[in-house]
């Protein structure tokens, strides 16, 4: 009855409009490298406040899942991740812009995201309590061991290459450390750099590290043919049912494990996307295959990203404490409007918690139907002459990195797009060097917690089951490839 | 000659990180953070494995290129245009620099002025004219108008030109 009724509100004309200009301004903010769903919940505020609270809120949970979804087709079709949550899709999709199958890659993630965000939307629902209860059960070994776990996944993407790909995962748990110290507040590899006391800008090194670095490399070989393969047409391609089929179990499992990350305070969309990848990844039988541009690359972090945002909701709604950067931001909103995210919420406003429920679900189904204009848009842009969009994806570039932070952070992007260009050039990964900065400081600070805690008490992370098991899970995808080879001989022998 | 070339690169990488890594960890041990066992796992703890993780990489793959494996034959290694790309690089440098002085519209016309000419040889009027200005309106007018994203104005008669428009 509750939910019914929730549904009653959201379906009234004005509240479902504002509805729809939650998922157009999310579009634009997702899309723009620089902007993102959070600096746009930020940013609108302010103009919400002459609103009832359930446009409000409806208004910025569907500009959130939009600008989850949106940063994937700039990342799509130039590499440059229009927000962090999209930075997998930035590595696998770009590649199918090369084979001119853009239109191939931006349908699978339009339809990953919407059914990421839907099976969320459902959890939303059914699950909310257990799942809230089990989020208490996460101290600081549990989130260390999810960490982990996402680290051992870097052995997917690094190739043939082991060494190298180690090598750039353990440079980017380095940049990690940049910055205060947060059990200690020392001072860490700032040099004296203001802007790096906060850590390294993540924004701008992502569009240094990808989007600009690109462009420095075609430059340097001469190779300003963006698409090579194709007819130089343009389509949206909406996936066939039987490719949706065949991807069923890669979209189940990312977004589960996107949602069940989601639910966990300060793991964010971004943290999802990367473990839905690097899982796939781990668990494909063709883990060559990833970064090569084949759709389980592009379905796993979409649908993990949205489901993650969707999840990001509960633990806001259930327990008042944001699941990601963004839902603190729309803690604002709350307050803003004499609300008080948590337990009491439910109690005290249960139509507005189930009218959000529903606006949320609608706003995946509204993605659906209105991406497809928003990619035509952009779209157009990849069949310009190369030069011309390099001159436009540079000055975006320093624009973007300018909008994220001060000059320091072009800077920022300017030494990440050398740092990109050198080490592509010598066959070094690029993409473990974006997992051990997303997972650094949670690996680093969960394992000193614990300790400390512990009182140096190393068992903890086995007598612990979760931490345990997770563990258990990170130390088998580790000993897979290694011990890949002796079963297949065990079962010739056999 | 190629594979002479190939060699010090191949070496030039894992060399240049290991060397890093070493200062690194000179850096690392002046941290001090905390008393008791809040400095035992201070803030040089999880950098000082990872230093060591980095230099025992960085050593694994020097000596496998000594060895001559691992790397890339010369038929591979592409040529570069280094002075198009150091181009390149010195205007987004340069522009990122002007910015604050001369403003977001004159330095975006500019670099972009720059880049069409200079990198990729453009030489058309109606593209040199049209693009950067067609770009910097449309970049103006999303940061600016549309998100509120204050973009620099500059100083002196930069900032009376930005003025007339934002």
């Amino acid at each position: 009855m509750d939910a019914w009724a929730g549904l009653q509100v959201i379906l009234s004309v004005d509240v479902a409009a504002f509805i729809l200009l939650g998922v157009v301004a999310g579009m634009v903010f997702g899309a723009l490298p620089g902007l993102d769903a959070t600096t746009g919940v930020a940013l609108l505020l302010p103009v919400t406040y002459a609103l009832s609270p359930i446009a409000a809120l409806a208004f910025f949970t569907a500009l959130y899942a939009a600008g989850v979804f949106s940063g994937s087709i700039t990342a799509i079709l130039f590499r440059i991740p229009g927000s962090s949550e999209a930075i997998m899709t930035a590595i696998e999709g770009y590649r199918f812009t090369e084979r001119g199958e853009a239109g191939r890659a931006l349908g699978i993630s339009m339809f990953c995201s919407a059914i990421g965000g839907l099976l969320a939307s459902v959890a939303l629902f059914t699950v909310t309590p257990f799942l809230a209860s089990l989020a208490l059960e996460f101290g600081p070994s549990e989130y260390f061991a999810l960490g982990v776990l996402g680290l051992a996944c870097i052995s997917a993407m690094t190739g043939k290459d082991h060494l190298k790909g180690l090598t750039a995962g353990l440079l980017g748990l380095l940049l990690s450390t940049v910055g205060i110290d947060q059990i200690t507040g020392t001072k860490r590899f700032d040099f004296g750099v203001a802007t790096l006391l906060g850590g390294v800008p993540f924004v701008p090194a992502v569009i240094g590290l990808f989007a600009a670095s690109e462009v420095y490399r075609r430059i340097a070989l001469g190779d300003v043919a963006l698409v090579r393969g194709g007819d130089g047409r343009f389509r949206v391609q909406l996936p066939a049912l039987g490719e949706l089929i065949r991807l069923r179990w890669t979209i189940l499992r990312s977004s589960l494990l996107g949602l069940a990350v989601g639910i966990l305070p300060g793991a964010g969309a971004t943290t999802a996307a990367i473990l839905g990848y690097t899982t796939e990844a781990r668990l494909s039988k063709r883990p060559e295959a990833f970064g090569t541009g084949i759709p389980e690359g592009v379905a796993a972090p979409e649908s993990a990203n949205n489901a993650a945002a969707v999840g990001a909701m509960i633990p806001l709604l259930s327990l008042g404490i944001p699941g990601s950067g963004t839902t603190a931001v729309l803690m604002g909103a709350f307050l803003i409007h004499n609300l008080a995210p948590g337990p009491f919420l439910f109690i005290n406003n249960r139509e507005l918690v189930y009218g959000l429920f529903s606006s949320i679900a609608i706003s995946n189904v509204i993605i659906l139907l209105l991406a497809t204009v928003f990619i035509h848009v952009f779209a157009r842009l990849a069949l310009l002459p190369y030069p011309l969009l390099a001159t436009g994806i540079l000055s975006i570039s320093v624009i973007g990195s300018l909008a994220f932070g001060d000059v320091n952070a072009v800077v920022v992007m300017l030494a990440f797009a050398m740092l990109g260009l050198l080490l592509e050039a010598f066959r070094y990964p690029l993409a473990p060097i974006v997992l051990g900065l997303v997972l650094g400081p949670i690996v680093e600070f969960s394992l000193r917690r614990a300790l400390l805690m512990s009182g140096f008490d190393f068992m903890v992370l086995v007598e612990r089951p979760i931490t345990a098991g997770l563990l258990a899970i990170a130390a088998l995808f580790v000993a897979a490839p290694l011990l890949r080879p002796l079963w297949r001989r065990l079962a010739g022998v056999a | 000659m190629r594979n002479g070339i190939r060699r010090i690169a191949d070496l030039a990488v894992p060399g240049g990180l290991a060397a890093i890594s070493a200062w690194l960890w000179l850096e690392a041990g002046q941290m001090r953070g905390g008393t008791g066992r809040y400095e035992t796992l201070g803030p040089s703890f999880f950098p000082k494995i990872l230093l060591a993780g980095l230099l025992i990489l960085c050593l694994l793959q020097v000596l496998r290129a000594l060895a001559g494996r691992g790397g890339r034959r010369a038929e591979e290694v592409p040529r570069v245009r280094w002075r198009i790309l150091a181009t390149a690089v010195l205007a987004t440098a340069a522009y990122a620099a002007a910015l604050s002085y001369v403003g977001f519209l004159v330095s975006t016309l500019v670099f972009q002025v720059v880049l069409l000419t200079a990198v990729f040889g453009y030489r058309r009027l109606s593209i040199l004219a049209g693009i950067p200005l067609g770009l910097t309106a449309i970049y103006g007018a999303i940061f600016v108008g549309l998100m509120n994203v204050p973009l620099p104005r500059g100083h002196g008669p930069f900032a009376d030109i930005s003025r007339l428009f934002y």
